[in-house]
């Protein structure tokens, strides 16, 4: 298994080598569906290179900007909380 | 399922479609809000004019559940500056009227959501209190009757905002806002009780989510996050991830989402690109088909987390 970035196939289905995924949409200026750059666990068959490691995935998410803030409380989440969670479904 | 075969309340009215004819006028009620609202608007669904004003819920607030049969509508929790709410109040659709007290559930909360079928209302997840409280409860009650919500069981995680929608027998929950977002797609069989069933995937992960449906498919659209203008689609009787359906007409959160057997609708909510203001804007989708979602009509006020129910969903076919 491995954590790639992907897009949604061209029929708007979820590629079949993913198994969890979805997370940390980013715009990628494509038509849609294919207009998110999504990250999730997949199979060794995905075609991507997985991020190498929990850091390369901060590095992204630092890359583009990420905030996860709810919207009422303000709470924010801080991105290396997001990323563990999200690195630990690799299991 | 098409129009003329609609068993609700909703045959009661009909309405003049333009070179369609007479369709049964199916009512769509956005209640409560931002800003300690409690006003209830109405539009029908098979139009796509501007919303009327309704009467008024008794608790305002942001972050309510509807649901509803087909003659009466119900709001449920929500949170109001004295904290959050764990009453339940109805309105009977085909009036005008103001709402009605109906009970409790068994936990205060904001954040829920509500599902149903003819019988049974379904409320799940919510924030039960300060940051970080969120639940993972889903109560029921018996729409007829007035009293207090009974537990039904346990939601795939503790979490908020997550979209609902429903057929007559199973009702599914899906995405929430948490530490993360999900994208977790959930079913109960709406008659029995238990913990949700794992469904599938959501395209997206994302919260502040808003579902619809006709009897065989579900509608989950929206998000407070990139990917918030994402319409996604399934088919409730199965299992399986959804997929994308089109896109809403701005990125935007915090919708009231409600539907006849045929057409789904958004309504209010908050515009993600930027501020996040308020807006009044209602969106509509054709179920059955694929697509972009077409404008329908304004609110009365830029409402954003409201929460919406008909006389013609899902899960009362």
């Amino acid at each position: 298994m491995k954590l790639i970035k992907y897009t949604l196939n061209a029929d708007g289905t979820i590629p079949d080598y993913v198994t969890d995924g979805g997370y940390l949409a980013a715009a990628n200026g494509s038509a849609s569906p294919q207009d998110l750059d999504l990250v999730g666990v997949a199979t060794d068959a995905a075609p991507q290179t997985g991020f190498a490691n929990e850091a390369a995935l901060l590095a992204y998410c630092q890359e583009k900007n990420f905030e996860f803030k709810d919207p009422i409380t303000e709470e924010v989440t801080p991105l290396e909380t997001v990323v563990s969670t999200i690195w630990s479904k690799l299991g | 399922m098409g129009i003329s075969s609609l068993k609700t309340g909703a045959m009661k009215r009909n309405l003049l479609v333009g070179n369609i004819g007479y369709v049964p006028a199916v009512r769509g009620l956005f209640g409560a809000g931002a800003s300690g609202s409690n006003v209830i608007q109405y539009i029908n669904i098979a139009s796509t004019g501007n919303a009327i004003d309704f009467g008024d819920l008794i608790d305002g607030g942001y972050g309510r559940a509807s649901c509803s049969s087909a003659t009466r509508g119900l709001w449920a929790g929500g949170q109001n500056p004295g904290g959050a709410l764990n009453s339940i109040e109805y309105v009977t659709i085909a009036s005008t009227g103001n709402g009605t007290d109906f009970g409790d559930l068994t936990q205060a909360r904001a954040g829920i959501t509500g599902l149903s079928n003819s019988t049974r209302g379904v409320f799940g997840s919510g924030l039960t209190g300060g940051s970080g409280s969120y639940t993972n409860v889903i109560d029921y009650v018996t729409i007829a009757s007035t009293g207090n919500a009974t537990d039904f069981g346990d939601l795939y995680r503790s979490t908020q905002w997550v979209g609902a929608c429903a057929s007559p027998t199973r009702g599914i929950f899906a995405g929430g806002q948490s530490e993360i977002y999900s994208n977790d797609i959930g079913y109960v069989t709406i008659s029995s009780t238990g913990n949700t069933t794992d469904f599938g995937d959501l395209t997206v992960a994302r919260g502040y989510l808003s579902g619809c449906s006709s009897s065989t498919r579900g509608i989950i659209a929206g998000g407070h996050n990139t990917g918030g203008n994402v319409i996604d689609y399934f088919t409730i009787a199965t299992t399986g991830n959804a997929l994308d359906f089109g896109d809403l007409s701005s990125t935007k959160f915090g919708m009231g989402a409600t539907s006849s057997p045929t057409r789904g609708i958004f309504g209010g909510g908050y515009d993600y690109t930027g501020s996040e203001f308020e807006i009044n804007v209602i969106d509509y989708i054709t179920i059955a088909s694929t697509g972009n979602a077409t404008d329908f009509g304004d609110l009365l006020t830029a409402r954003g987390y409201t929460a919406a129910c008909s006389e013609g969903h899902g899960g009362l076919e």
